[in-house]
């Protein structure tokens, strides 16, 4: 209850000190739902001309976008230190965490929340997420709903996973932005898209290495049944929502081995 | 007070963002690598849009092909940093840089000049070179299109350039411009045909792109380049580009000059 | 006198990885990384007592900020333990730092964007300081460092000096017991400095905490800490009081003649542990040691055969055998 307490505490001081500059501050969130909301924007108008991308009509491909969104929004609120992790480091953060009687990883969790980008890219999920799953018409039941709202914590999870276990690796590699840029941001820029339509060394890529398959294609899946998904294992639909605990549960353990090569050379 | 207008001063400040940039190697492959995933995508999507067709509402895959090849390894390589003005307003060293004797406009203009002949030369060519081999990329119409389509990318940057300065000189009122940046990267995103080529961009947004500049950065340049603007018919193009890069430059200029005034009135 | 720290053959190697040129070497790295192991810190003992005002110096990768960090709790040691408030500050991270604070002179903890008392109160909730303690110490701190003035101001908007008083009383508002203090003064001017000294004399003195300093201005160890340890290529060379240090390093005199006229002094130099140091017409200038020769003999030997018109014996100062040890170390 204290923990929480503090990290409302955190997450208020990081606004307001974004309110120091008033009206970037108010477009802010905005900015991130439009910067995001392009290729989306892109994308429809591309099927108002095509009609579909392999068999995916443009309610279902927004249906697949909106976990990618919807779980980012959540990631940034909590994984945003990770995700920055050497900047935090080189600007002797990571000492001054050490310094505070608090657990470690949950002071990086907190000072780094980002509502604001959280806000713009939550938005844009949960927006195509009601639209789409309106027009597709969706058969709700509580299955399904506890079944979305696991596998979004998973896909948040898997992506957590990621970025801790990339921070990791920054105590032993000198520079890890390299490794990032091609792991996640390269990798992400497939993710939108239906698993289908790629390359088998690709989809392999998506499913086993850095496995984005498991936050949107197999979750929508569950729901959809497109037809594409005969290529692929049929339990991978069933099992996406535990991908992720299991591989946050990994990722933490590294991250507790690799502390110890700290070296703290900030300054 | 006397400020440098000689131009080797400014080349210098090119020379050494060029040069400097050189020295990390793994990050131009990386870059590379960036810029080649990014280009896979567009295109393995437009292939799988066409699928079996060849030609849709009268343009060809490779045309598409083309267009996102050269409009988009142009994006990525007319990076400008839109906080250089931010970043000093907010650390307070604006005052001070201003009273420098060089033209600070000058100074940020020769530094991201430097930084987009590295990307063009480092990126830009590489990875056209690269995925022509691979895919079909179409040559320039002709030798007089290839000219044309060079002087056009010129204004296209140009064009970029100056509403990337009117969102900087907000700076001097808002601090921060991060939001104000990003939202134009939206507009110029979308409108462009950087991603979207606008021959597939519905009609009734097709009409009022015409009355803005997005469309001049890197679209015409494509389609001088594809002769799908014929080079009796550049002029008018040519014209257009130029006077939005007047109009942007006007409108940049008042702005430099109260933001100035500003700053010297409270003194950082 | 109850001990508040004990480093106990303290060992801190790191493996570096060796970086290789040119672009293949780049991969290399990325892939199979080399190694070469850097011993930071190689076996250092000491106690600190309750109470303590004690000085680190050594020059820049000598291992003072490596001991430093592990005396905090931020590294722990490869080898050796340190008990500090009778807890192991690396196992016991938690419980450790709760009772100490630390000042870093290049990095505020303070948010750049967002007043001082902002920050303050954060760190009241971080260390769960109740209520009433929060306000007392905030009230005394704002009084002694004179904050009132600026603590509803942004740090953008403080001078150095402002930022670090109230840097250091964000580091206090928890009460703790033993203070780290590092390069608190690097950067300020003098009359700032002088402010930070004396708060640190008061901390020390009337509220008896113990304090660990690091600097690189002799001045500052002068002023706070009647203990000095110097450390070098990782190892502990002194460890005394700061008068001491003049006899433990300082036996080198320096002897300045100015003779009637411009004589060959070749004959002096003949014996070994004098040397000269420079020769300018009329004035000579000799060091010697003082365990081998005796400043009276020397003197009276120069009386008896040169004229001598001016002499001066000159001690090298604290600051100037610290600097020797500095540019020893790079």
């Amino acid at each position: 209850m204290d923990t929480f307490a503090l990290f409302i505490h955190y997450s208020l001081i990081t606004i307001k000190s974004r309110f120091q500059y008033k009206v970037d501050a108010i477009f802010r969130s905005l900015a991130v739902f439009l910067r995001e909301s392009a290729s989306i924007i892109i994308i429809y108008f591309m099927l108002l001309k095509f009609e579909n991308i392999n068999g995916w009509n443009i309610d279902e491909l927004l249906f697949l976008f909106s976990f990618i969104f919807f779980t980012y929004g959540l990631l940034i609120l909590f994984f945003t230190g990770f995700r920055d992790f050497e900047n935090m480091v080189n600007k002797g953060s990571l000492d001054r965490f050490l310094l505070r009687p608090r657990g470690l990883v949950f002071q990086i969790i907190s000072s780094n929340a980002d509502w604001f980008a959280a806000i713009g890219h939550g938005c844009l999920g949960l927006v195509l997420f009601i639209y789409s799953a309106g027009q597709i018409n969706v058969d709700w039941n509580t299955t399904l709903v506890l079944y979305c709202i696991v596998s979004v914590i998973s896909g948040v999870l898997i992506q957590g996973a990621l970025f801790l276990f990339i921070a990791s690796l920054s105590f032993t590699l000198i520079k890890v932005t390299n490794i990032r840029n091609i792991l996640y941001w390269n990798t992400r820029k497939f993710a939108g898209y239906p698993l289908s339509i790629f390359h088998g060394s690709i989809q392999f890529l998506l499913i086993y290495i850095v496995p984005f398959a498991f936050v949107n294609y197999f979750p929508a899946q569950f729901i959809l049944r497109k037809a594409d998904l005969i290529d692929f294992p049929i339990a991978y639909i069933y099992i996406a929502p535990c991908v992720g605990f299991v591989l946050y549960a990994l990722s933490y353990c590294y991250w507790r081995y690799s502390l110890r090569f700290y070296k703290s050379t900030g300054n | 007070m006397t400020k440098v207008f000689n131009i080797s001063v400014y080349l210098a400040f090119t020379k050494t963002v060029f040069l400097s940039k050189m020295v990390y190697k793994f990050d131009y492959l990386m870059g590379i690598l960036n810029t080649c995933i990014q280009l896979f995508i567009a295109c393995l999507i437009w292939k799988t849009l066409y699928g079996a067709q060849e030609i849709f509402n009268g343009i060809s895959f490779s045309m598409v092909v083309t267009t996102i090849m050269i409009s988009q390894g142009l994006a990525n390589a007319y990076t400008i940093n839109d906080q250089m003005v931010s970043k000093k307003v907010h650390d307070g060293t604006i005052a001070y840089t201003l009273l420098l004797p060089i033209n600070f406009r000058g100074q940020m203009f020769a530094e991201t000049l430097g930084e987009i002949l590295f990307r063009l030369i480092s990126n830009f060519l590489p990875t056209i070179i690269l995925f022509s081999f691979v895919i079909d990329i179409l040559p320039p119409d002709s030798f007089v299109s290839f000219l044309f389509f060079i002087v056009s990318a010129v204004l296209g940057f140009l064009v970029l350039w100056m509403i990337s300065s009117i969102v900087q000189f907000f700076a001097f009122w808002m601090i921060s411009v991060w939001s104000l940046s990003t939202i134009k990267n939206v507009f110029i995103t979308v409108l462009s045909g950087a991603v979207l080529p606008l021959w597939f961009m519905p009609d009734s947004i097709l009409k009022w792109i015409e009355y803005t500049p997005f469309s001049s950065i890197y679209f015409v340049p494509s389609r001088i380049y594809l002769g799908d603007i014929a080079p009796a018919d550049v002029g008018e193009f040519f014209i257009k580009q130029s006077l939005w890069i007047i109009a942007l430059y006007l409108i940049s200029h008042v702005m430099w000059l109260k933001g100035k005034k500003r700053i010297v009135i409270q003194g950082g | 006198m109850e001990t508040v720290i004990e480093g106990k053959r303290l060992k801190k190697t790191f493996k570096i990885s060796k970086r290789e040129k040119g672009l293949f070497g780049h991969l290399a790295n990325l892939f199979l990384p080399k190694y070469i192991h850097k011993k930071a810190v190689d076996d250092i003992s000491f106690t600190i007592k309750k109470g303590d005002a004690v000085g680190f110096i050594g020059a820049n990768g000598a291992g003072k900020s490596t001991t430093i960090k592990m005396l905090s709790g931020i590294l722990s040691p490869t080898e050796g333990s340190v008990t500090a408030l009778g807890l192991s500050p690396d196992k016991d991270r938690i419980e450790y730092v709760a009772k100490i604070g630390a000042i870093f002179g290049q990095k505020s903890q303070l948010s750049w964007d967002l007043p001082i008392i902002d920050s303050f109160d954060l760190l009241q909730k971080i260390y769960r300081i109740p209520d009433q303690k929060y306000q007392e110490n905030l009230a005394m701190f704002t009084k002694i460092l004179d904050m009132k003035s600026f603590i509803e101001q942004p740090v953008r908007q403080l001078s150095l000096g402002q930022r670090m008083r109230a840097d250091i009383a964000a580091a206090l508002l928890h009460s703790p017991e033993l203070v780290f203090f590092d390069e608190p003064t690097i950067g300020l001017d003098v009359v700032a400095k002088e402010k930070i000294r004396e708060f640190i004399r008061y901390m020390n003195k009337e509220l008896g905490v113990t304090i660990i300093f690091t600097t690189h201005d002799m001045q500052d160890i002068e002023k706070t800490c009647e203990r000095l340890i110097i450390i070098d290529q990782g190892k502990k060379i002194y460890d005394g009081t700061v008068a001491g240090i003049k006899t433990h390093f300082g036996s080198e005199r320096k002897l300045v003649v100015k003779f009637e006229q411009d004589y060959d002094i070749s004959e002096v130099a003949k014996t070994p542990s004098i040397k000269i140091i420079s020769k300018k017409d009329r004035s000579k200038e000799f060091l010697f040691k003082n365990e081998d020769i005796e400043v009276k003999s020397l003197i009276q030997y120069l009386f008896e055969n040169y004229q001598v018109s001016d002499l001066t014996i000159s001690e090298p100062d604290i600051e100037e055998i610290v600097r020797d040890i500095y540019d020893k170390g790079i």
